[in-house]
């Protein structure tokens, strides 16, 4: 039985270290979903981001980490998206990354985004989830990654989830 | 997303709910399960793939809270996957369940595959757990098998298996 709320929107194997824009999305959707499969370029980067161009302190956070030994949990703002700073997503082994834009289309409030990270746990990584939020209330129509954040081969999926 | 199989356990319970036969033309798994269990109280969800039992071929580390305290854990070689809070224990209120959610990323692809699991437990005004795990599966081979197990998984425990596409 096809249930066609969750549509691929694009999707892109990164060929070289980059930046990875999806500019002009679709505003037909209801939440934006994006899965990474893959590493990181660079060590303790994690992963970061912008919408919209917007380079001003928009970006808050909280988030708990763990590595099967020790929990983490801390808070903070920045001037673009700090998704996952606990090495999950590192350049040692290839691991998942998820990330939910809510209600991404809205011009009526400020954005949330809930995010989960998998390291490869053979490699000594854990894992983390962060909820964060973009203080702005316009409609994102682009999500800029930075140039480094993934490693070639890596897969990054955008997928929409229609109301 | 497209819905392939749900499978719902019948009278006398069952030890495994699997699913088989995984067509090859997805992008990623998705698994949504309601389970209670009962012979146990801890509250864990095995997973298996391929059928597989071999010790090395599973890794994973799980965080969980039960409503005063946080804990993690994790295995560097084993033999499933565990998600604490994927069963509602045996001796949580009558006729509750679990929610438990897996999503198997790239899982047709020739590389290991990581293992998302998202759980929580169902106890009104007591005890219970919200948890995570982060899971690797090391064999390179595509997904055709899904399998969670632990000891008797209860009647009306139900499991759903969705494929997510490219088209």
């Amino acid at each position: 039985m096809a249930t066609p709320t969750y549509d691929l929107i694009t999707s892109h194997t990164v060929s070289s270290t980059a930046g990875i824009a999806f500019d002009n999305i679709s505003q037909d959707y209801r939440d934006l979903i994006i899965v990474v499969t893959g590493k990181g370029a660079f060590g303790g980067l994690g992963c970061q981001a912008r919408v919209n161009n917007d380079s001003a302190s928009n970006y808050f956070y909280v988030l708990v980490e763990a590595n099967g030994t020790q929990i983490y949990s801390g808070n903070g703002s920045s001037t673009r998206f700090l998704f996952s700073s606990s090495g999950a997503f590192d350049t040692g082994a290839n691991g998942i990354w998820i990330l939910q834009f809510m209600d991404y289309s809205a011009t009526d409030k400020h954005k949330t985004v809930l995010t989960r990270t998998n390291g490869d746990v053979t490699s000594g990584r854990g894992l983390d989830m962060g909820a964060h939020m973009w203080a702005n209330t316009s409609a994102i129509t682009k999500v800029d990654f930075y140039a480094g954040n993934f490693a070639t081969g890596t897969t990054i999926y955008l997928y929409g989830v229609a109301s | 997303m497209q819905l392939i199989e749900t499978i719902e356990v019948g009278s006398g319970g069952a030890a495994s709910i699997e699913f088989t036969s995984i067509p090859q033309d997805g992008v990623d798994l998705l698994v949504v399960a309601s389970v209670r269990e009962s012979s146990y109280n801890d509250g864990f969800l095995g997973l298996r793939l391929n059928g597989s039992s071999t010790i090395g071929d599973y890794a994973y580390v799980y965080l969980y809270g039960d409503g005063s305290s946080a804990s993690t854990s994790s295995a560097g070689s084993t033999t499933l996957i565990y998600g604490k809070g994927g069963t509602n224990p045996s001796n949580a209120t009558a006729n509750t369940f679990s929610n438990y959610q897996v999503l198997i990323s790239n899982y047709t692809s020739s590389a290991s595959k990581s293992v998302s699991i998202d759980t929580v437990t169902e106890n009104n005004g007591s005890t219970a757990f919200q948890g995570l795990s982060a899971g690797k599966f090391v064999p390179t081979s595509a997904i055709t098998s899904v399998t969670l197990l632990y000891q008797n998984l209860v009647q009306y425990s139900t499991a759903s298996l969705y494929k997510i596409t490219a088209d």
